[in-house]
């Protein structure tokens, strides 16, 4: 799903070079639910961002769902994000104008999807995050879990290949943050890839798979099953 | 451009949860707006008075004034001297004596009435010109019925001389107000304040009274007879064509040598009469003109400024956007959409607000109603304006980072 070998990727500001990733290289399955933990400052944002097309990278490969996405320009990379990746932030990103159908609405636009068919998938969306009566609700009106199940709700609607996410529990207390994990095994059991970067050993311990990123590089990981162990070398 | 509007409703909703800005932006548009509307018309109406003609060959008439100070000098034998040496000379092509020149800003005025039974709220202004039977040749009116004045009906004197019975020449402004009936006109009597008979002999296409306010600018009448008082009389004089500004010198000179004890006062051409005259209204054009540019200016930046703190506020919202799969052109018309809004807000009231000012103005400068036809195109002008000032900032918007939805706070 995910092939990324050799990535390295250098912020250069007036004083100072910070090799946010050098050598990084890791393959994940179609179906994965990889944890990416690590201390502060280590790159995992920066990987997350280049997995996600957010970001480019300097040297390396990247393969995407079969597809080279070295050289796409920003216009594609737009398109990719829109139709195969699902983004969920630490902070949520709702837009704060809108109100929660409107959120969830915003990528299926981008899509030029009809508005019968964003109707259908809204309210399925909605529904699938126990959110369907808070449809007309602003965000500032949802407490911090039911915001970030908007965001699921949002990142799933345009039923993505696979699904990013950066500390999605960060901003949560640790019941919201368990809701929120088994929503994302719950869509990981439906089939989409999940990436996440936590900072919670807990949850990370109820990934498929660990990934420790250290200085910029996969320093170990452990794989916890034979199954996962052979979905691994299937993708390599 | 269908995506332009199918993207107003989230724009639209979004917009009127943070409205602040947005509003005064909108009411900056509704008064930029009505005065748009309002200062374009009056400067096109002004314009326009100012492109009537006069009915004088404005560009080869000239005149002067002419004050003899010798103790004892007889103005009607002077007068005809004068104009017999005046219309001797090459390239002149008349010369007579009148009260005062149209647009000039000063001359007679006074009711003419059908009847010598004069009611109260009968008749209709005119302005009166006392002149002689050379006055279609030497202001170049053109004739459209009957004749110039003879010289036998021409009478002159003291002070009481213009207030007698004689002929007169109607503007045709005048004739059809006076006969509404139509029909020939010459050879008609009609009636001063006083009761006394008047004889038509003529019709002239166009002769304008002397002030640009006078409510009836283009009622004005020629009457064959005039006072001997040198304050009261100009020399008006026409050339051939091209050969004023030569000639011009020429009389004035001619003028002393046939006296030298007298003083000859503002030799002017009509062409500068009428734009002195007028001065006052290109004077209005200008600062309207200039009312228009500043507040075009302002509004421009404050659509620009609305703009850019959005952007800036928005960072994130930006690179969530983008995150979520939003072209850079998906950027740019979001804030071109978000302006049209705006403006379109702005341009609902405006509208209102246009002709809400016009009326004031109609009511309380006698100024003509506001054409509605101005309103749409200043509408069009704003959305345009609103477009256009947003480019930039929309523009810089799109070129915000991606990587903003999980980089910035
Ligand atoms: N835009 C940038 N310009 C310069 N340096 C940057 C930029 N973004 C990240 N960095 C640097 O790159 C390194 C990796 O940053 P990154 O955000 O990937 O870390 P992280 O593992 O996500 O940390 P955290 O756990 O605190 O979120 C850090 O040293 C950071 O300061
Ligand atoms: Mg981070």
């Amino acid at each position: 799903m995910l092939q990324m070998t050799h990535i390295s990727k250098v912020f250069r500001t007036e004083l100072v070079q910070t090799h946010a990733l050098r050598d990084f290289s890791l393959n994940v399955a179609e179906g994965e639910f990889v944890a990416v933990t690590g201390p502060s400052g280590s790159g995992k944002t920066t990987f997350l961002n280049i997995a996600g097309l957010l970001e480019t990278f300097d040297t390396g490969s990247y393969r995407l769902d079969g597809q080279d996405v070295s050289h796409l320009d920003d216009a594609a990379r737009s398109r990719l994000r829109n139709e195969k990746i699902g983004f969920i932030f630490q902070g949520f990103n709702l837009l704060p104008d809108l109100s929660v159908f409107d959120n969830v609405d915003v990528p299926l636009r981008y899509r030029g999807m009809s508005g019968g068919e964003r109707r259908r998938r809204i309210d399925k969306a909605l529904e699938q995050v126990g959110l369907a009566s808070r449809a007309k609700h602003l965000p500032s009106q949802l407490s911090g879990g039911q915001q970030q199940r908007v965001a699921i709700a949002r990142a799933l609607a345009g039923t993505p290949r696979i699904l990013f996410a950066d500390e999605p529990t960060g901003n949560l207390d640790s019941l919201m943050a368990r809701q929120v994990l088994e929503m994302l095994e719950e869509i990981n059991a439906a089939g989409t890839t999940i990436v996440m970067v936590t900072h919670d050993p807990e949850l990370a311990r109820r990934a498929h798979r660990n990934i420790h990123v250290m200085d910029g590089q996969v320093t170990d990981f452990t794989a916890f099953a034979a199954a996962q162990t052979e979905r691994e070398s299937l993708a390599a | 451009m269908k995506k332009f509007f199918l993207e107003a409703g989230p724009v639209l909703r979004a917009l009127t949860r943070s409205r602040a800005g947005a509003v005064l932006i909108a009411l900056q548009c509704a008064i930029t707006l009505a005065i748009l509307t309002n200062a374009i018309f009056i400067i096109q109406d002004r314009v326009r008075q100012m492109a009537r003609p006069s009915g004088v060959d404005s560009e080869n008439v000239f005149s002067m004034r002419v004050k003899p100070y010798k103790p004892g000098f007889n103005l009607a034998n002077d007068i005809d001297r004068d104009m017999a040496a005046i219309r001797a000379m090459p390239g002149i092509v008349d010369a007579g004596v009148i009260n005062s020149l149209p647009l000039s800003e000063g001359g007679s005025s006074g009711r003419i009435y059908q009847s010598p039974d004069i009611k109260p709220g009968d008749g209709q202004f005119t302005a009166n010109y006392y002149t002689d039977d050379h006055s279609l040749g030497s202001l170049g009116l053109k004739l459209v019925e009957g004749r110039g004045f003879l010289p036998e009906e021409v009478k002159r004197g003291d002070r009481t001389a213009d207030r007698g019975e004689a002929s007169i020449i109607l503007s045709q402004t005048l004739a059809k107000k006076m006969f509404p009936g139509g029909g020939p006109v010459a050879g008609k009597t009609l009636y001063t304040d006083d009761g006394t008979a008047q004889h038509v002999v003529g019709v002239v296409e166009r002769l304008q009274a002397p002030w640009i306010s006078f409510g009836e600018l283009e009622q004005a009448m020629l009457l064959s007879q005039y006072r001997l008082e040198p304050a009261y009389l100009v020399y008006v004089i026409r050339s051939q064509p091209g050969q004023r500004n030569a000639l011009m010198p020429q009389v004035e000179k001619k003028l002393q040598e046939l006296d030298p004890d007298r003083i000859i006062r503002s030799p002017r051409t009509q062409s500068e009469i009428e734009s002195d005259t007028y001065a006052s209204y290109r004077a209005m054009a200008v600062i309207l003109g200039t009312v228009i540019v500043l507040i075009v200016a302002v509004t421009s930046l404050g659509i620009i400024g609305l703009a850019s703190f959005n952007v800036n506020v928005r960072r994130k919202q930006i690179g969530t956007r983008r995150a979520l799969g939003a072209q850079k052109g998906d950027i740019i018309r979001y804030f071109l959409v978000e302006s049209w809004l705006i403006t379109t807000g702005g341009a609902l009231v405006g509208v209102g607000l246009s002709f809400a000012l016009s009326w004031w103005m109609v009511n309380t400068f006698d100024l003509p109603p506001l054409d509605w036809r101005y309103v749409p195109v200043g509408v069009l002008f704003l959305w345009v304006l609103g477009q256009i000032a947003v480019l930039a900032p929309a523009r810089r918007a799109a070129e915000l980072p991606p990587a903003l939805a999980t980089r910035s706070a």
